[in-house]
């Protein structure tokens, strides 16, 4: 959990609720690459994330009143504002359209190992996984990103998914199975593949 | 076959706890459990080996899935920032006007009814014609009082000699009765 969750937060909405311009652009800069992240991962559409991000900074900023401190960190209540706005958005668009183009072509941080065997090897390695990724169900998604992707406990994921920890902690575990599933449905041995073993 | 049956139950055994192993959110009895079949069942401790590898990877990948640029997060900020200023009020307070408009329009909507039921019991006592009778039988108790001799004698004129009870207090263009209009 960053350090920045405390006071430093709390400083900063009380600033955002007496106007304070330069504390909003504080708060956005601090979590508006983790709901990125998070809006990406689950819409698989950076256009669809740009738009939700939006949406998700305007309500918070605008209900900056109804948060709690007491109830939740900040994060969570972003990321629970940003879950719920992409749950809107698969509901509209029943089937989610998976941009397979942008799944491709992902800003993955740099390969571990720098030789090109290696790194076409990983690059396939990610790209069977992001597919894979795609292919769960939603709620399987948010909890495997949530854990995985941005850190968070079984509680924090209960909390933004609203549903029990155990419930989430099953979710997990389930998309887990699934992904492996998936990924030994590819005939590849791609865990073999991944970190060498 | 015992062997065989034994190692099933260790593997199903391990799968189940498998995460919450790696995580070590297991009790103690259990992680020591575990430990034991993952040094004695080689395809328990495969199975550790590719669910390690699993994660690791979901840790490495999806931290870096879908990274903004500094431009992208620049320009969803100046979206923020626009829409913020088309609707002013940014900071609103939880209860504000809408909610007290909500509650008085409840509020009326809840006492209709009541207002309408004292309403039509009003009508209804001002359309009813004021029982005069009483009001005459109180006036003219005197015998040989011009009250009562006009009173006793419109009706006897009217319906063929009968002594009547209805009121001749009538103001004088009041429209009579149908049936006595046609008699």
């Amino acid at each position: 959990m960053p350090v920045y969750e405390g006071e430093e937060v709390r400083a900063l909405i009380a600033q955002c609720l007496r106007g304070d311009q330069a504390a909003f652009a504080q708060l956005y800069a601090m979590h508006a690459p983790a709901i990125h992240r998070l809006c990406y991962s689950l819409l698989l559409s950076r256009h669809d994330a740009e738009d939700i991000m939006q949406e998700v900074f305007v309500y918070a900023f605008k209900n900056l009143l109804r948060f709690d401190p007491a109830r939740a960190a900040f994060k969570t209540w972003l990321y629970t504002i940003a879950v719920s706005r992409c749950r809107n958005t698969y509901r509209r668009k029943r089937l989610l359209q998976v941009d397979l183009g942008q799944v491709f072509n992902l800003n993955l941080a740099a390969p571990r190992s720098e030789t090109p065997e290696a790194v076409l090897a990983q690059h396939s390695a990610q790209d069977m996984l992001a597919k894979a990724l795609a292919e769960l169900s939603s709620s399987l998604r948010e909890a495997v990103v949530l854990r995985y992707g941005h850190g968070l406990t079984y509680r924090e994921i209960a909390e933004i998914m609203e549903c029990p920890p155990k419930t989430a902690e099953s979710r997990v575990r389930l998309a887990h199975e699934q992904l492996r599933w998936r990924l030994n449905q590819a005939g590849r041995g791609i865990l073999e593949e991944l970190l060498g073993i | 076959m015992m062997t065989g049956i034994m190692i099933n139950f260790k593997l199903r055994y391990c799968k189940a706890r498998m995460l919450a192993y790696i995580h070590g959110e297991l009790p103690p009895h259990s992680r020591r459990r575990m430990a034991r079949y993952l040094d004695e069942c080689p395809r328990c401790y495969a199975e550790y080996q590719r669910q390690r590898a699993l994660i690791a990877e979901l840790q490495w990948t999806l931290p870096a899935f879908g990274a903004a640029s500094g431009d992208q997060l620049a320009r969803i900020w100046s979206r923020v920032q626009a829409d913020m200023r088309r609707r002013p009020g940014s900071v609103r307070p939880l209860y504000h006007a809408g909610y007290g408009l909500a509650a008085l329009m409840l509020a009326v909507l809840l006492l209709l009814p009541l207002a309408g039921t004292g309403g039509a019991s009003a009508a209804a006592s001002l359309t009813q014609p004021e029982p005069a009778l009483r009001l005459v039988a109180s006036t003219t108790l005197t015998p040989g009082s011009p009250v009562l001799s006009a009173t006793l004698s419109a009706p006897a004129t009217a319906q063929g000699g009968q002594t009547s009870s209805v009121p001749e207090t009538v103001p004088p263009n009041t429209p009579r009765p149908f049936h006595a209009a046609g008699e």
